[in-house]
């Protein structure tokens, strides 16, 4: 008879050669978007030139390291220059959402009548998020500030429902029930025993949230609602140059391999972390 | 039939789980492999399914079924073996049912279109067999009724090799019987060989033939069961075996040095109910029905009763977890709030409970020491180095190692857990403390030692005990009085050593009747294996 605990550390320790390649993947995956992320945030102080500079003919392709696009620009500069809200926008739009999400999550595990909560975000979440993203950008244009809104708004009803369920089994735990037996206050029992716990399988859906929102933030620029020019993202570089695409063709390819970069590690790499702590 | 080897698996770190271990299993012979927790008697009851833990790894020895070496064979026919000729049922049988199959389909699906029929293997463990059962789905039946379906589903196959491992743990008393019924007759009919995995030594003198000691992945005794249990030679079968609670064993009578002027805690009519499900689907359970007793100090009161007589709701309506419909509690002659929030510090620190479950009582974020502290603070409001020196003398007063209470719930032992536990409900200097079946989980040597580390508690505090119990002997052995509970009423209460002799409810009889005693089951079939033989001598 091995105890709970005993099993849990030896299912941990696994067999170890597996142990290690796993490991080995994942740094380098994190190696990958860590290089990729640091790109994006300090891409235009490297850049050969500036984002609006006309350079040579539209679809050069012998000019640079990727050519030009249909305007003449340097595509990686533009690409050095594009990454910022593609990765900034999702990092802040799905932290706030996790932490909304996470309070009105709380709220209802902890309400024994949780339908106005979840009834409300049911609604929302039939909603697709490109659609809500578009109604607002009707609305406020096509700024940064309203993307990431609509990134909020896209997630919220997800992140809450996750969080109740997270929540749920924590606040009807027996520890909660021993704190509340000593006379612990509400907002004790929430700061100690409630949010350390919860913190880890909420950072890890935050995770999975995040390629969520940057396929998002990516779908608007294709679509036209990128930032307005000359400034740039990724999405929007895809759709402005795939005219070109026969002329030359790392116009399109690049940006669209920046996002495959950035989405692919992140995506193993959270759902790495979800698995572990659902373990 | 089945030849273990020299089974030698080693779990992570390379810690030792079994070192060289080799036993035979034959048919219509049960072997019996007992020991404490962490013996490895687990792992080698899984290795004769020719499995090892995820985690673990055989290093050394082999298992040979008919001969074949389990761990040599390919991964379809170590299947087709495990389903035709093995049947395992495991610590909770109820948690081998597949939740989305109807009763029928999980026992058609072990049946292999073997002789005996749906109807008649839910005939044989006693349950309808009509479409009020077949037709259900696991979650729509009792659990008792859940785990025998799991039992049929074990003799469907018609196993060659049975493997029980705990299996009457979880288990109430009738349907024990039925089990142990079940396998014996498994064994005669089919000759099945069986490999009985327990720490309920009177059920192993029961059942068993022979019988293994393993302690610390190694075997420190073999013989026939009489011999071993009777007269055991290794040093520590001897303490597993004495430790072992007996109903038939006659206790010092024990009367609590208690005034009995005013009782600390009345108990007064009280009546709870709770509602399960919502919706159309809501059913209201009633768990106690005009429940009274007193408790005096320094007193021990057992309540006990098999699972769902309402035991734990009582404890849950004593701390104020769970408001009662009807009744009231006092507290030294005072009534208190049914609710937890309308007591003040002193109330809720006067009744504290030691919970069934101590890992899970303890965020698993923090230390456990820091949890006593936390009870420490709270209920008797000392901070600094007052509080931590409070700690130091819990701990001590426990006997539980300093750095022990520096790690986190999960990395404790189950009765070092528990002892954290029983020092953080002590933190609030409570007149009553509420037991709450916290021995279940603990092998028999542990569960002395923590009975003995409450009793030692007791002389020196005189605190008043409820001691919530399913193990009768246990609390046979230091309860001053005893409550039975049947279906949320308390059908009878007096004292300990009146009750062993003269129980007045039938239930008291029953549960009597079904409390293990290994002197008494050895005594039996000393009996049963003279008379065979002087029939064959004459």
């Amino acid at each position: 008879m091995t105890s709970v605990a005993g099993r849990e550390v030896l299912a941990a320790a696994g067999s170890r050669t597996r142990q290690a390649r796993l490991s080995l993947i994942a740094a380098a995956l994190l190696v990958l978007l860590l290089a990729v992320l640091f790109m994006a945030v300090f891409g235009p102080m490297i850049s050969p030139y500036d984002r609006g500079e006309v350079v040579s003919l539209p679809f050069a392709a012998d000019v640079g390291v990727f050519g030009t696009d249909h305007l003449g620009r340097d595509v990686l500069s533009r690409i050095l220059h594009g990454g910022r809200p593609i990765v900034i926008i999702p990092v802040v739009a799905t932290m706030l959402a996790t932490l909304i999400g996470g309070v009105l999550g709380v709220a209802a595990a902890a309400l024994r009548r949780d339908d106005v909560i979840m009834r409300v975000m049911d609604v929302f979440a039939v909603i697709p998020s490109i659609l809500i993203a578009l109604v607002l950008f009707h609305r406020f244009g096509a700024q940064h500030w309203v993307l990431a809104l609509a990134v909020i708004i896209a997630s919220i009803p997800f992140t809450t429902r996750y969080a109740r369920a997270a929540a749920f089994p924590i606040i009807h735990s027996a520890y909660v029930e021993q704190a509340r037996m000593i006379g612990e206050s509400a907002p004790i029992i929430l700061i100690r025993d409630v949010v350390p716990n919860l913190a880890r399988p909420l950072l890890a859906d935050a995770g999975l949230r995040f390629i969520g929102a940057i396929y998002l933030v990516a779908a608007a620029g294709f679509l036209g609602f990128g930032p307005p020019p000359p400034s740039t993202d990724w999405g929007s570089m895809i759709s402005e140059n795939i005219g070109g695409a026969g002329l030359n063709p790392w116009a399109t390819i690049a940006p669209s391999l920046m996002v495959l970069l950035l989405t692919i590690p992140t995506n193993l790499l959270a759902d790495r972390f979800a698995r572990q702590v659902a373990r | 039939m089945i030849e273990v080897n020299d089974l030698e698996v080693r779990g992570s770190l390379n810690a030792q789980i079994l070192d060289g271990v080799s036993v035979s299993l034959e048919p219509g012979k049960t072997l019996a492999a007992v020991g404490g927790s962490g013996a490895g008697k687990t792992t080698l009851g899984l290795a004769l399914l020719g499995f090892v833990r995820p985690g673990m790894r055989r290093v050394d020895g082999e298992v040979r079924f008919d001969g074949r070496d389990m761990f040599e064979l390919p991964e379809s026919e170590l299947r087709r073996l495990r389903r035709e000729s093995i049947a395992y049922l495991p610590q909770n049988p109820a948690s081998t049912l597949t939740p989305t199959m109807r009763v029928e389909a999980l026992i058609e699906e072990r049946r292999l279109g073997r002789s005996q029929d749906t109807e008649k293997l839910l005939e044989l463990v006693q349950l309808p067999s009509d479409s009020s059962v077949r037709r259900r789905f696991p979650h729509q039946l009792s659990i008792g009724q859940q785990q025998r379906v799991a039992m049929a589903r074990a003799i469907a196959n018609e196993p060659r090799l049975l493997i029980l491992d705990e299996p009457t743990s979880s288990i109430d008393p009738t349907t024990q019987r039925l089990m142990l019924s079940l396998v014996e007759r498994l064994r005669d009919e089919r000759g099945a060989a069986t490999l009985l995995i327990s720490h309920d030594l009177a059920s192993v003198a029961r059942m068993a033939d022979d019988v293994v000691v393993l302690s610390h992945g190694e075997i420190v005794e073999r013989g026939s069961a009489l011999r071993v249990l009777h007269s055991p030679v290794d040093s520590y079968s001897k303490a597993l075996i004495s430790a072992s609670p007996d109903i038939a064993v006659d206790q010092p009578s024990l009367a609590p040095d208690a005034d009995e002027s005013a009782p600390v805690l009345e108990v007064r009519g009280v009546s709870a109910e709770f509602n399960l499900g919502r919706g159309r689907g809501r059913r209201t359970i009633r768990a106690a029905q005009d429940v009274s007793f007193d408790l005096a100090a320094g007193e021990t009161l057992a309540l006990i009763g098999r699972s769902g007589s309402g035991k734990s709701t009582i404890a849950r309506v004593l701390v104020g977890l769970h408001p009662p419909g009807a009744g009231e509690v006092l507290l030294n002659g005072l009534k208190v709030s049914p609710h937890l929030r309308r007591r003040d510090r002193n109330q809720r620190a006067a009744i504290q409970l030691v919970p069934q479950n101590p890992e899970e009582s303890f965020n698993p974020r923090r230390s456990v020491g820091d949890g006593i502290l936390r009870s420490i603070r709270q209920a008797r409001g000392l901070s600094g180095s007052a509080a931590t020196d409070r700690l130091a003398l819990l701990l001590a007063q426990v006997q539980l190692d300093p750095a022990l209470a520096r790690r986190r719930p999960h990395e404790l032992s189950g009765g070092e857990q528990q002892r954290a536990a029983i020092a953080r409900a002590l933190a609030a200097e409570p007149q009553v403390l509420i037991c709450d079946e916290i021995t279940t989980a603990l092998d028999t040597i542990v569960q002395g030692q923590i009975v003995d580390l409450l009793q030692q508690i007791q002389r020196d505090t005189r605190i008043s005990m409820l001691f919530i119990t399913h193990d009768l002997a246990l609390a046979h052995e230091f309860a001053h009085r005893v409550g039975v509970l049947n279906g949320g009423k308390l059908v009878e209460i007096g004292p300990m050593s009146e009750f062993v002799r003269n129980p007045q409810a039938a239930e008291s009889q029953e549960l009597l009747d079904a409390a293990p005693s290994l002197s008494r089951t050895l005594a039996a079939r000393r009996q049963a294996t003279g008379e065979t033989r002087a029939i064959a001598a004459s």
